[in-house]
């Protein structure tokens, strides 16, 4: 560095930096944060307050009534239903839990070769896993409510099996009900429900007794009845018993403890000679365990106690074997913890977990194969032409089997159908692990694709099986009648928007055409379905369709359901096409005239492959808003996971009627989750670049 | 002048009338593609109205073989379920009671112009043509021709004796009347909830940008439907039953100006009596007297560049001239301009009688159709808003303008232009999602015309005519946006 001159007349920079200066801590840190986005006005701040206000009122309404009040039994209790419906048959269950891990398997793997698990999504997965281990455990600590059932007179005594351990301590209490404002608590602590109604006439006895309290037609204090509690063990035997009341309003406490671990039953009993004429009461049970009726927790009692006694009940018309005891009422913080998150956790953990090793395999298989590979080799190169002759074999041995098998069914052909279509699958999927151990891009990306395509008809024979001869045989055929809840949701969005991509792209090339006739019509189809409800044309495909004749009228609804949907949402696809198509620049077209493509060619060649690239994430978008109007087939009695929902709530048999809000909370939770990762992956797309307009087609 | 002289001596040739050529001469006419082409349309078109054909006879045979028909006559049979809301259609209307010709004329007009309607004017959209749209206007003459000039006798007779007279069309007229009322209604409230979603959207507030946004992804990614039928569920669940309604007054059977129930709200019903009108006048006279003086106040702007001060100068007018017309009514009147229709719950009846009152089912699907539709409104104003330069806006802000004259001047009147036509179609949307209002129990047209098969079980005639209504419904909305686009457009010449 030069000296430097000393010259009044100029200023000269220093030679060092002034030394920096920390920002006012008003403008870092979280107070600058939170000035800069909460108060940065005087309107600003009373906005920031009225918000907080509101989210904060909001939030304690809604979080209080679903903690303490709602009653999520109606969502996790039929999680069986509202996943494959009410008709499907149990049995066949394992197919669609294999189609789901097939398609876990091959998504996760298709992740792992093209592209990468954002590490979001990872945290939020290995959260989930880790609230499915604690909360179960933490809620074991909680203490189990009192079951109350109610006793009266004219109204059969209500009858409870229950599972106690070896030396536990069990407190019941006859607690008579004695004052007008004992009735007047209208929310109850809980109390029990059963399978078959039991819990409705309890309430409807109970409602009945305190109507008349408040008309004055009778006195709370009058107590009168002859009730005796009693336990029985699993012979039907009665091992202990208190004293009958005889018409004392003083509580009557019976402490038990269990001789051995298993099934009691334990019930309130009238005397048979002097039952007593007036009166209520509540038979209180301490210390029992809640059972959770949700299946898996039904097969683990099962197997470990066997199954539950039957209950004889003495001079009750309805002798029900409850398997389902049920809490309800306004709880604790701690006891939703324990009495609705466990079960549900405890129903679906089992299934995730499975889902997330099989993905966490995939993925790690598909990383894998873009990093590993073996060398080339002839050896190689002849194994995989001959897996390719092998399964071209294979589909002429399927055919000659299908043509044999119509002619003339015999047992044999269901097993060898079974057997040519297993060892097909096989045999490409060695084909495809062959690719992937190349390591090479290009091969991993083209096994991908084959399995993507192979999955197709193994899903489908898995999903409808075949018509066998023998009835024990293996997959057996599942009517499309049968199917429901969210496999139905899935499977109407994935044929429809599948389907619906060949035509859709037909409508639009036709709807450019430069033959008058044939854009017209193109036209009058694309806007006549673009201008009526959904609803209004899947009123037509069920009541309209059959009368076409053509054999329509035997064909089942969900199909004739899936036709509509699909050319409705291809109506919907010409359109968004169509806005790809008209970003191809002319000059290509020339230019592809000028090479000597023809109209066909240059369409397959030039214009496609970037209009479809270009308009990726309005497909999605469609493929999104399909999938939420799938839910209106509810309105034809198509019963997908809102139809279930709606025949669950209908079903006067097991009380939800009450629960709507709750039923439809869970399924809008369910929606919510589909279509907002559908449209994440959307936007993810459209981000990096893979779409290269964007276009607002709504 | 330079450049002006240059545009001028540029100009295209003028135009030659082309021949039109059939064949294209030397090649023989087999292998000719003007004649190939011809051939193939004929061929596609005689397939598709084949096709057509065949369906239809086979439809027809079918519904016959069912003992079903295929004629309107049905929409005259009678309609025996109980309509528990909207207008009643009532006899005063001539051509309801039985001039048939004409309605006749103006029904089946309606349907053709809905198909034709809806197709030339989205090809006209399509090709963003700014010549005169000639399709529609094509149309619009057919119509009058049609309506107007053509003879009624010349109507044939099978047109003649159909479709009139019955209640079943008097159902869908309340049908059609239900569905307009709730479609106009949540299409205001979710326009102004969706742009005020939008601007949140772009709020520098971090907490109110993070509930418009939490509140445009819960209602855009959940069904419609379901929304739907949990509002009204709940609704149904929470709200009392009407013998023990909310209202002001103990026990309800006071005046109350407002009450609730499940099965709906009920507001005081304003009568108007002999001197109301006076008071109507008054407002209308206010409000011309303001756009007078309104348009002085900026005469004086611009001559003199005195500040406008529209509010200072035109709110009094707008409040002393009503007052002036209130107090001279309720003088001639004897002291009241309304006579108040209260909601009032009767000693013994099973509901609140009196007031207007809003049905449990409208309330729900309003509620839903608004929600829903303001979610998507308010993405496509955010989108609008963002797609203006910040730059502008900076400029805009060192000129000096505040914040609310950037977004008025600047942001608003280039955002406008890219929102409305994708507000168009929501609103199309929104026509049609409001036939969901089956899912509440809401009597629209939908809901009329199923019932209507339910009693009849003749799905055809009310399909054809759903399909009319709601074409007709979604051309309406879409020609109106279109106006408004057109009207917000950037005037180039």
């Amino acid at each position: 560095m030069s000296e430097q001159p000393m010259n009044d007349s100029y200023y000269v920079a220093p030679v060092e930096a002034p030394a920096s200066r920390r920002p006012p801590v008003t403008a870092t840190g979280l107070i600058g944060w939170l000035k800069e986005n909460l108060f940065s006005s005087i309107f600003d701040t009373i906005v920031t307050l009225v918000t907080i206000a509101l989210v904060a009122l909001f939030l304690w309404r809604f979080l209080g009534w679903a903690m303490l009040e709602a009653q999520w039994e109606v969502a996790f209790l039929n999680l069986r239903e509202l996943s494959v419906g009410q008709q499907f048959p149990r049995d066949e269950i394992w197919r669609i839990t294999l189609i789901a891990q097939i398609i876990v398997f091959l998504s996760l793997l298709s992740v792992g070769v093209w592209g990468r698990l954002t590490r979001s999504v990872a945290i939020v997965i290995l959260t989930i896993i880790a609230f499915a281990f604690i909360v179960p455990f933490a809620s074991r600590t909680v203490p189990e409510p009192p079951i109350y059932t109610f006793v009266a007179e004219n109204y059969s005594v209500r009858q409870v099996n229950f599972i106690a351990q070896e030396g536990q301590e069990i407190t019941f209490t006859l607690a008579p009900l004695t004052s007008p404002e004992e009735y007047a608590l209208a929310d109850i602590d809980g109390y029990i429900e059963d399978d078959n109604q039991q819990a409705n006439t309890s309430f409807d006895a109970f409602n009945t007794v305190s109507r008349d309290i408040d008309r004055e037609l009778r006195d709370p204090a009058e107590f009168d009845l002859n009730v005796s509690l009693q336990v029985w063990n699993i012979d039907g035997l009665v091992i202990e018993e208190s004293a009958y009341s005889s018409g004392s309003t003083d509580d009557i406490v019976l402490e038990f403890t269990a001789p051995y671990s298993g099934w009691f039953t334990y019930t309130a009993v009238f005397d048979e000679e002097n039952p007593g004429t007036i009166g209520s009461a509540w038979v209180i049970a301490d210390n029992i365990d809640v059972y959770r009726s949700t299946t898996g927790a039904q097969l683990e009692r099962v197997e470990e106690y066997g199954e539950a006694p039957p209950l004889d009940c003495p001079g009750c018309g309805t002798a029900t074997n409850r398997t389902d005891m049920r809490f309800q009422g306004t709880r604790t913080v701690a006891q939703w913890f324990s009495l609705q998150l466990t079960p549900f956790l405890l129903e679906t953990r089992s299934m995730f977990i499975l889902m997330v090793i099989v993905g966490a395999v995939a993925y790690a298989i598909g990383k894998l194969t873009t990093m590993v590979g073996l060398a080339e080799t002839p050896a190689l190169k002849a194994t995989e032409r001959l897996l390719l002759i092998f399964s071209a074999l294979w589909i002429v041995g399927w055919l000659g089997v299908q043509v044999a098998n119509a002619a003339n069914p015999t047992p044999a052909m269901d097993t060898l159908r079974l057997f040519i279509m297993a060892s097909f699958v096989v045999t490409l999927f060695i084909y495809a692990v062959l690719q992937f151990s190349k390591g090479s891009p290009q091969a991993s990306s083209q096994a991908v694709t084959l399995m993507w395509v192979l999955s197709f008809p193994v899903v489908i024979t898995l999903l409808t099986g075949f018509t066998n001869v023998q009835p024990d045989a293996p997959l057996p055929p599942i009517q499309t009648g049968l199917l429901g809840g969210m496999l139905l949701t899935l499977l109407l969005s994935a044929v429809a928007i599948i389907a619906s991509f060949p035509i859709g792209m037909m409508l639009a090339i036709g709807r450019q055409s430069e033959l008058p006739v044939v854009s017209l019509l193109c036209t009058v189809f694309i806007e006549v379905l673009r201008g009526v409800p959904l609803i209004t044309l899947l009123f037509m495909g069920r009541l309209i369709l059959p009368f076409f004749g053509f054999g329509l009228g035997d064909v089942d609804l969900v199909i004739r359901i899936m036709v509509v949907l699909t050319l409705f949402t291809s109506a919907y696809l010409a359109e968004v096409i169509r806005g790809g198509l008209q970003i191809v620049p002319r000059g290509q077209l020339e230019a592809s005239g000028a090479l000597g493509l023809n109209g066909f060619w240059t369409t397959v060649l030039i214009v496609l492959p970037q209009a479809l690239r270009a308009v990726i994430p309005a497909i999605m978008g469609q493929a999104v808003s399909l999938f939420k109007d799938t839910s209106l087939v509810y309105i034809v009695s198509l019963f997908e996971i809102l139809g279930t929902m709606n025949q669950i709530l209908g079903d006067s048999q097991t009380g939800y009627i009450a629960f709507p809000r709750e039923g439809y909370l869970f399924v809008g939770i369910v929606y919510f989750v589909f279509s907002y990762i559908m449209a994440d992956v959307s936007r993810r797309i459209e981000r990096t670049g893979s779409g290269a307009v964007r276009r607002d087609t709504i | 002048m330079a450049v002006a002289e240059d545009m001028g001596g540029s100009r295209p040739p003028p135009k030659q009338r082309r021949r039109i050529q059939l064949t294209t001469p030397g090649i023989p006419w087999y292998r000719d593609i003007l004649v190939i082409r011809i051939l193939m349309q004929v061929a596609f078109v005689i397939l598709f109205v084949g096709g057509l054909g065949i369906a239809f006879l086979s439809l027809a045979g079918n519904l016959q073989e069912s003992n079903l028909s295929l004629d309107f006559n049905i929409y005259r049979a009678p309609f025996t379920v109980a309509i528990s809301e909207g207008p009643s259609v009532t006899n005063n209307w001539i051509w309801l009671n039985g001039d048939y010709d004409t309605a006749i004329q103006i029904v089946y007009t309606g349907i053709i112009v809905a198909i034709l309607g809806w197709v030339g004017y989205s090809s006209y959209q399509q090709n963003k043509r700014d010549e005169l749209p000639i399709t529609p206007v094509l149309i619009g003459l057919l119509t009058i021709i049609f309506v107007f000039i053509a003879p009624p006798n010349e109507v044939p007779q099978i047109l003649r004796d159909h479709f009139f007279g019955g209640s079943m069309l008097r159902a869908f007229f309340t049908g059609i009347a239900n569905t307009i009322k709730v479609v106009v209604t949540s299409l205001i409230a979710c326009t102004i909830l969706g742009i005020l979603v939008g601007i949140g959207l772009l709020s520098g507030n971090f907490l109110v940008r993070g509930v418009s946004k939490v509140f445009v992804e819960i209602f855009r990614n959940t069904p419609l439907l379901i929304q739907l039928l949990f509002i009204y569920r709940t609704m149904t669940v929470l709200l009392p039953f009407p013998r023990q309604s909310i209202c002001q007054t103990d026990g309800c059977t006071g005046n109350n100006l407002i009450a609730m129930n499940a099965r709906g709200l009920w507001i005081v019903n304003p009568q108007s009596t002999d001197t109301t009108v006076i008071f109507f006048v008054a407002i209308v006279i206010a409000i011309a007297v303001a756009w007078f003086v309104r348009r002085s106040r900026f005469k004086l702007q611009e001559e003199t560049g005195t500040p406008p001060k529209i509010v200072r100068y035109t709110l009094p007018v707008l409040i002393i001239i009503p007052l002036i017309g209130w107090i001279i009514a309720s003088v001639l009147n004897g002291g009241s301009v309304f006579i108040n229709d209260y909601p009032i719950l009767p000693e013994s009846g099973p509901n609140i009688v009196g007031g207007y009152q809003i049905t449990t089912a409208f309330f729900a699907l309003f509620v839903g159709l608004t929600l829903y539709t303001a979610a998507f409104i308010a993405e496509i104003v955010r989108a609008g808003i963002q797609a203006v330069p910040t730059g502008q806006i900076e400029a805009a802000r060192s000129q000096g303008l505040n914040g609310s004259q950037v977004l008025n001047l600047v942001v608003l009147p280039q955002a406008l232009r890219l929102i409305i036509p994708p507000l168009g179609n929501q609103y199309v949307n929104l026509g049609k999602n409001s036939s969901l209002a089956i899912a509440v129990t809401y009597f629209d047209t939908y809901r009329i015309a199923q019932l209507a098969n339910n009693e009849s079980g003749q799905a055809v005639p009310f399909f054809v005519g759903l399909m009319a209504i709601y074409l007709v419904l979604s051309v309406t909305l879409s020609y109106l946006t279109n106006i408004v686009n057109s009207a917000t457009k950037v005037k180039t010449r």
